[in-house]
């Protein structure tokens, strides 16, 4: 699956805030969004999710302007998890996961067992089957967010975008999100998400949109965009970027040294 | 597997005691009063068999009109408070605290200051019960995520409507419409009559059972509303079709019986109490006990004095001791 966006602008009562972004990735890939907080990263994530009206430009999906891929459909193709602990639910876990199969659940029934089953299947990917009769209000952070990764990724769709997956966790749930974005990957789909930590871009995306202030953007594989010097003309902060071994395998981490 | 036909049999089981609880409390609260009818006759007079023509009578004109209404209105109070805590993500949420029961009696009292017939003022109710959710929505809502903010518009929007019946009542006529007004607003189940029940039934029967049907699709209402969006769920026309039979079914039976109180807010409480959030179990729990609390609370409004207790000093008296069990419980009140 390929999507692709062309010149993709957004502005918020004559303040612009994206201006002429284009970029195209192809499945299976990663790709992380990173810059400052009130850049327009959960902005970006909204436009492409088709949520915010007037949004200018064009975005395909297999060469197929989304405008005219019918509602239903493309969000059959396109899921969404919001930012860890921006969102809440009062149902059980199952329940809860249940609902992403909305769309296609005649509005006058109930969930199938089929359905039942799928969500079965889905909580047991992610190991939470276990708390499937909790309430979500109940659980930790990172239980909950493993939840509303389930309720996105029943329905199985081919593009995940995630705003800020892995905010307000711990270090082990931050590492757990991400090891399921991998596994994502590695299933053929599509990832995008925000996220505030460039370590974690450089670990787990292929590709990286970097916004920065003056409606600037840079594009690429994130071994070309997290650099010192795009860290420091976007961050305001000198760092260095490094390689790190562990046995054969060589990993590359970035370590923030001092504000500019 | 064997389980899962445990489960099932556990949900017809429940499912018919759900149906079953309230025509036994009906036909049992049917009989009482100052007329005591025995349950064998009551059966009798609904499988047409001869009974004494008092018991007939007393049946046929006062009773049953009496426990219809109930019905409707036990159906109707409770399953619009439960739409309207969920609509508006708020547990306090109710046809009296957003407003809409004032909104809606405004409406019936200027129904029967122009001298409309039963359905005019049932209209009117509703006219006025939807224009108060729409002005509550926008006060409440607006830009605010905060849950108190929707309650406190509820508050503003009805004492304007309350001022506005105020205002109905200082220029109706003291000598015939006044005291039909004054007598309406106070709310009663007494001398209901059949032509109010025939317009009213059809209506709430097919508000209700429009929700019935959503009822596993009204769980996204507590949705996050990008989120709903993204399920590929139309959740605009899922929520204008939720409040209008909300607004209607509470028009209705406030057109009907006046303001009762409590009911739209302790029954959905209580039932989440006893099935958890998900609204395939929650809305016929709702429906179920609602009809047989309202059922009861009247029966009992009806023959514990000579005099009859307005139902609304009943439910009030009961209600209120009960919700504040309920916040000061270990659960609280949750949503």
């Amino acid at each position: 699956m390929i999507l692709e966006i062309k010149d993709l602008s957004f502005s918020y009562k004559d303040n612009a805030i994206l201006e002429n972004i284009s970029l195209k990735l192809e499945s299976p890939c990663t790709c992380s969004i990173l810059g400052p907080n009130g850049i327009g990263k959960t902005t970006f994530i909204k436009c492409l999710l088709g949520l915010l009206a007037n949004v200018k430009g064009d975005i395909f999906i297999d060469e197929k302007d989304v405008k005219r891929i019918d509602r239903k459909k493309f969000y059959n193709m396109v899921a969404y998890v919001k930012q860890g602990g921006k969102e809440n639910s009062i149902y059980r876990v199952i329940d809860t996961i249940l609902l992403g199969l909305a769309s296609s659940i005649n509005p006058l029934l109930k969930p199938k067992d089929t359905d039942i089953m799928k969500a079965y299947a889905i909580m047991k990917e992610l190991n939470i089957f276990h708390l499937k009769d909790k309430y979500v209000s109940r659980l930790s952070g990172g239980e909950a967010q493993m939840v509303f990764i389930a309720r996105a990724l029943i329905k199985n769709p081919e593009i995940l975008i995630m705003d800020e997956p892995e905010s307000n966790l711990d270090y082990r749930n931050q590492i757990l999100i991400l090891d399921i974005i991998k596994t994502l990957e590695e299933k053929g789909k599509l990832i995008i998400f925000n996220t505030h930590y460039p370590d974690h871009a450089l670990r787990y995306s292929k590709k990286t949109l970097m916004l920065s202030a003056g409606k600037k953007y840079l594009f690429g594989d994130t071994k070309d965009i997290i650099t010192k010097e795009n860290i420091e003309e976007t961050f305001k902060i000198r760092a260095i970027v490094g390689e790190l071994k562990d046995g054969d395998k060589v990993y590359k981490d970035i370590i923030p040294l001092a504000i500019t | 597997m064997s389980s899962k036909e445990n489960s099932l049999k556990t949900n017809i089981l429940v499912t018919l005691m759900l149906v079953i609880l309230p025509i036994m409390v009906s036909i049992i609260c049917i009989g009482m009063g100052r007329v005591q009818i025995p349950i064998s006759d009551i059966i009798k007079y609904f499988t047409g068999e001869e009974i004494p023509a008092e018991f007939r009578i007393t049946l046929s004109n006062i009773r049953l009109p009496r426990i219809v209404a109930n019905l409707v209105v036990g159906a109707s109070l409770p399953l619009a408070g439960l739409i309207f805590q969920s609509y508006f993500s708020n547990p306090l949420a109710t046809p009296d605290t957003l407003g809409v029961a004032s909104g809606s009696s405004f409406g019936a009292a200027l129904g029967i200051f122009f001298g409309f017939n039963i359905f005019g003022i049932e209209l009117t109710a509703f006219a006025f019960g939807i224009i108060t959710v729409i002005l509550t929505g926008i006060t409440g809502m607006k830009r605010d995520e905060s849950k108190q903010t929707i309650i406190l518009a509820g508050i503003i929007v009805a004492s304007l409507f309350q001022s506005l019946i105020s205002l109905v009542k200082f220029v109706a006529d003291t000598d015939t419409v006044l005291p039909s007004i004054t007598f309406f607003l106070m709310g009663s189940f007494q001398s209901i009559g059949k032509e109010t029940l025939y317009v009213s039934i059809p209506i709430v029967v097919i508000c209700i059972l429009i929700i019935f049907l959503l009822r596993w699709r009204i769980n996204l209402l507590t949705v996050d509303n990008d989120i709903a969006r993204t399920l590929g769920v139309n959740i605009s026309v899922l929520r204008m079709i939720v409040i209008m039979s909300a607004t209607i079914i509470t028009a209705v039976s406030i057109a009907m019986a006046g303001q009762v109180g409590w009911v739209g807010l302790i029954i959905p409480h209580f039932c989440r109490m006893l099935v958890g959030e998900n609204h395939t179990r929650l809305v016929p729990f709702t429906i179920s006990i609602g009809i047989c609390f309202m059922v009861i609370v009247d029966t009992v409004s009806r023959t514990l004095f000579p005099a009859e207790i307005p139902i609304s000093v009943l439910t009030s008296m009961i209600g209120a001791p009960f919700f504040i069990y309920m916040i000061r419980s270990r659960e609280g009140v949750k949503l």
